[in-house]
């Protein structure tokens, strides 16, 4: 303990030094793409909700940009031995921006009633795994759990686990709550107004826990929906910061008094894979022979350059390089670009041309956006006798048709995989993860050796133990081929060069922003 | 007089009844239900089923379509799912933006393509011919796109975007007026040019058709100078089919604003629709259909009403 207190400390005085040193004050002008609807982050995971409130609002951790858990409303916590227990110690004197004190009794409160009912991922993924909530004293709060579960800490971000106040919650339906539209929470900014559809406002929080910060006076989130006219506001300084930038538009940018920061990560989601999934009930895609010729087939580096930019890697391995205790170096390695091959192994899977020279004609289902992705896979494929029919939807229309009525042939999903396999991976290759859940298990795939292995990475505490699991797990997925792992995609974010220090990895994107001039 | 008013109600109100139940019939069957999108990413078994039976969802097509009739009848138009707001009150703080920037733009395409329809009667060179007909098939994007480029991003006396200046946003009177005339002369434009070129294009024509007419010619044989002949004389009798076609294309420019608050990120009645329908909020999505239906049709009656004050022929009374 003395010691993690010690290392708290050297934290705490590293991170107040440059405080001091940045001018204050300022606004900056964040350009996000969609209304947040309300602003209540607890009882939803929608992206441009969490890109306005993780500014309001704190976790009990803060993942820096490596992913690693640092203290946030917990200033500490200990974890028992046999691991089913976690003790938070709490910060104390954080007021709330109502000014009424937080203590214990919010978190519990948080994670009862609002977090494990409402939050479609702490439902999912942390609801399972804890047994009770016990407040120890009002700055002190047990999570005891049902069995190990060493994702919990990467799960307590404020995009993961919002904490809101128990004061204006507790008794009352979180779904129609008024404070979803005035909301208060203890971060470095407070809410000031929203007009719908057009921008929300922020103003300073006076009394953050972290002296000094924040350094901006004021933080505008404007509601651009068209990628193209961000990138004009931008160029003209009506904007100062773009959170998320698309391949084509970052090179428009490039060179014209901006900054631009590749991130794994964002407010949405981190350690994003572009993957093509196979509907495995269905015979054609369910042929491991045609699934394998189309690892061959695919020239995933020209994926890489001509439709991503440049801007990721071709995934080497099922869980994405981010996570790198867990991740496979090489694994993918076999599957190396080979056209020759991958007719031979079609014609061995009993697939032959016909007499206009196709093999099979195949669906794939995907959003609008992606548009791109399949139109060089339609392209790269034909070589291979393989027609390709795009059917794009909405993300409401495609989770019914791929997740619920499993209508597809191939669907192009980019699955961020976070930053633990328990979040991002397990999902998409767990048989019980097969059904009705957007973004689960599109594949269909079932592997009693795949499951055993992440039930059993899931328990283990040590990530060196829990990495030889997910790795075995990713050999027997890299010759099954329930997906096919295109790319690593990144994030871009962009900033005026008058701006410095905006953090595009986190929902706390503006914390510790300043402005030059 | 009376009579024509009471008829025309009723067909509105039984046209705007037909329009939110064929809004609500593509809503219903639209892959993709508003429940999976109300819940969110993810959802345990059961959370499904608890968030349909929340909002009603969980009874018969027919049975909630009735209700929602019922209440719309009765000028209720319920409450956003997304927002749990009213929906009335979603849809009037978004109607002032939209309504002035149609009416802005059926204005000025009135008003300026009958200036420049005119004038292009004129000569007889070819080319303001070709040139309106080729504006006039432009997609309103892509002259948005064009208009901002060179007014907002190589001239940069307009604003790329908005309704006001993010940073320090003008506090009221005159100020408040000036920007917001700055922040909505590039969208209007864009808005107004397909009908701008349509009109002036109708008023050429009409105009040149007038003019071979004998009283054009007895005015310029009275001393009429061609010049005066042709704005005193043949405009006015180009000018009916101006009028109603107005009237007629209010639908389709509140269509065309749709795509132009979009590209300006404009907080209108068609962003508030846009986002509805992608979250699957139909009691929003109904209410914007109802609202735009609604004018719609008023405009075309006022259009039918003024027609006689325009033209003395077609009043009832005529000889």
């Amino acid at each position: 303990m003395p010691s993690r207190r010690l290392a708290c400390l050297l934290a705490a005085t590293l991170l107040a030094a440059p405080a001091a040193a940045q001018p204050r004050g300022g606004t900056a002008v964040i350009a996000v793409a969609g209304d947040p609807g309300h602003l209540n982050p607890a009882i939803s995971t929608a992206g441009p909700l969490h890109a306005v409130a993780g500014s309001l609002f704190n976790g009990l951790v803060a993942l820096d940009e490596a992913g690693t858990p640092q203290p946030d409303l917990a200033e500490g916590w200990i974890v028992a031995p046999d691991g089913l227990a976690v003790t938070f110690r709490l910060r104390p004197g954080v007021r709330w921006h109502d000014g009424r004190p937080f203590t214990a009794e919010d978190v519990q409160v948080g994670f009862d009633r609002l977090l494990l009912r409402h939050h479609a991922r702490a439902r999912a993924g942390l609801a399972p795994a804890i047994a009770a909530i016990e407040t120890e004293g009002p700055l002190a709060v047990t999570f005891r759990l049902r069995r190990p579960h060493p994702a919990l800490l990467r799960q307590l971000d404020v995009s993961e686990a919002p904490i809101l106040p128990a004061h204006l919650f507790a008794g009352t339906d979180p779904v129609t709550n008024p404070a979803n539209l005035r909301p208060v929470g203890t971060g470095p900014f407070r809410f000031d107004s929203h007009r719908r559809d057009d921008q929300v406002v922020l103003l300073r929080n006076a009394d953050y826990f972290r002296p000094g910060l924040p350094r901006l006076d004021r933080l505008v989130f404007r509601i651009i929906p068209d990628a193209n006219t961000q990138v004009n506001a931008l160029l003209a300084g009506e904007v100062d910061m773009l959170a998320r930038v698309a391949p084509p538009d970052a090179a428009r940018l490039r060179g014209r008094g901006v900054t631009l920061t590749e991130t794994r990560s964002a407010a949405g989601g981190s350690n994003c894979v572009m993957t093509l999934g196979f509907n495995l009930d269905r015979a054609v895609p369910g042929n491991a022979g045609l699934r394998e010729a189309l690892a061959r087939g695919l020239d995933r580096q020209r994926m890489l350059d001509q439709v991503a930019f440049g801007q990721g890697r071709v995934a080497e391995a099922p869980i994405a390089s981010g996570i790198a205790w867990a991740h496979q170096p090489g694994a993918l390695a076999t599957w190396s670009p080979d056209v020759a091959d991958a007719n031979r192994r079609l014609d061995a899977a009993e697939l032959p041309r016909g007499g206009d020279g196709l093999r099979a004609s195949l669906d794939i289902v995907h959003f609008p956006a992606f548009a791109r992705w399949s139109e060089i896979l339609r392209q790269q494929l034909a070589p291979l006798g393989i027609a390709l029919r795009a059917r794009m939807m909405d993300p409401a229309a495609l989770a019914q048709t791929v997740f619920a009525r499993r209508d597809f042939d191939l669907t192009l999903v980019s699955y961020c995989n976070g930053t633990d396999p328990e979040i991002g991976v397990r999902r998409m290759v767990h048989s019980a993860a097969i059904g009705n859940v957007p973004f689960s298990n599109a594949a269909g795939y079932r592997n009693a050796e795949v499951d055993a292995m992440f039930d059993r990475a899931a328990s283990l505490q040590e990530d060196a133990a829990r990495g030889a699991a997910y790795r075995a797990a990713q050999a027997i997925l890299a010759r099954d081929l329930p997906y096919l792992w295109l790319v690593e995609t990144d994030f871009t974010a962009a900033w005026r060069d008058s701006f410095a220090d905006f953090a595009p990895w986190t929902g706390q994107v503006a914390e510790r922003a300043w402005r030059s001039r | 007089m009376i009579g024509l008013l009471v008829r025309r109600a009723a067909f509105g109100v039984v046209a705007v009844l037909a329009a939110a139940s064929l809004a609500f019939l593509l809503a219903w069957h639209a892959p993709g239900g508003p429940v999976v999108g109300l819940a969110g990413e993810s959802g345990a078994p059961g959370y499904l089923e608890e968030v349909a039976a929340r909002y009603g969802l969980d009874r018969p097509g027919t049975e909630v379509w009735l209700g929602w009739m019922g209440h719309l009848l009765r000028g209720d138009f319920g409450t956003s799912w997304r927002e749990q707001r009213p929906v009335v009150a979603l849809i009037l703080e978004r109607l002032p933006l939209t309504l002035g920037l149609t009416i802005s733009a059926a204005v000025l395409a009135a008003l300026a393509g009958t200036v420049l329809g005119t004038m292009a009667a004129a000569g007889t060179a070819r080319w303001p011919v070709a040139l309106f007909s080729a504006l006039h098939a432009l997609p309103g994007y892509i002259v948005a796109q064009g208009l901002v480029l060179v007014f907002a991003l190589w001239l940069g006396v307009l604003p790329v975007q908005g309704i006001a200046d993010a940073r320090d946003p003008a506090a009221g009177g005159v100020a408040l007026l000036l920007e917001r005339v700055r922040h909505l002369v590039l969208p209007v434009l864009a808005l107004a040019l397909h009908q701008l070129c349509f009109v002036a294009l109708l008023v050429r024509a009409g105009v040149l058709a007038q003019m071979r007419l004998p009283y054009v010619t007895a005015a310029m044989a009275r001393g009429r100078s061609r010049r005066a002949a042709r704005w005193r004389h043949a405009l006015p009798h180009a000018l009916l089919p101006v009028a109603s076609l107005t009237a007629a294309r209010i639908g389709a420019l509140l269509g065309g604003a749709l795509v132009i608050e979009v590209a300006f990120a404009l907080p209108g009645l068609g962003r508030l629709a846009v986002t509805a329908a992608l979250a699957r909020d139909h009691p929003v999505v109904i209410g914007t259909v109802v609202v735009a239906c609604a004018i719609a049709w008023a405009a075309n009656l006022l259009a039918d009403l003024a027609a006689p004050l325009a033209d003395p022929r077609l009043r009832r009374d005529a000889p």
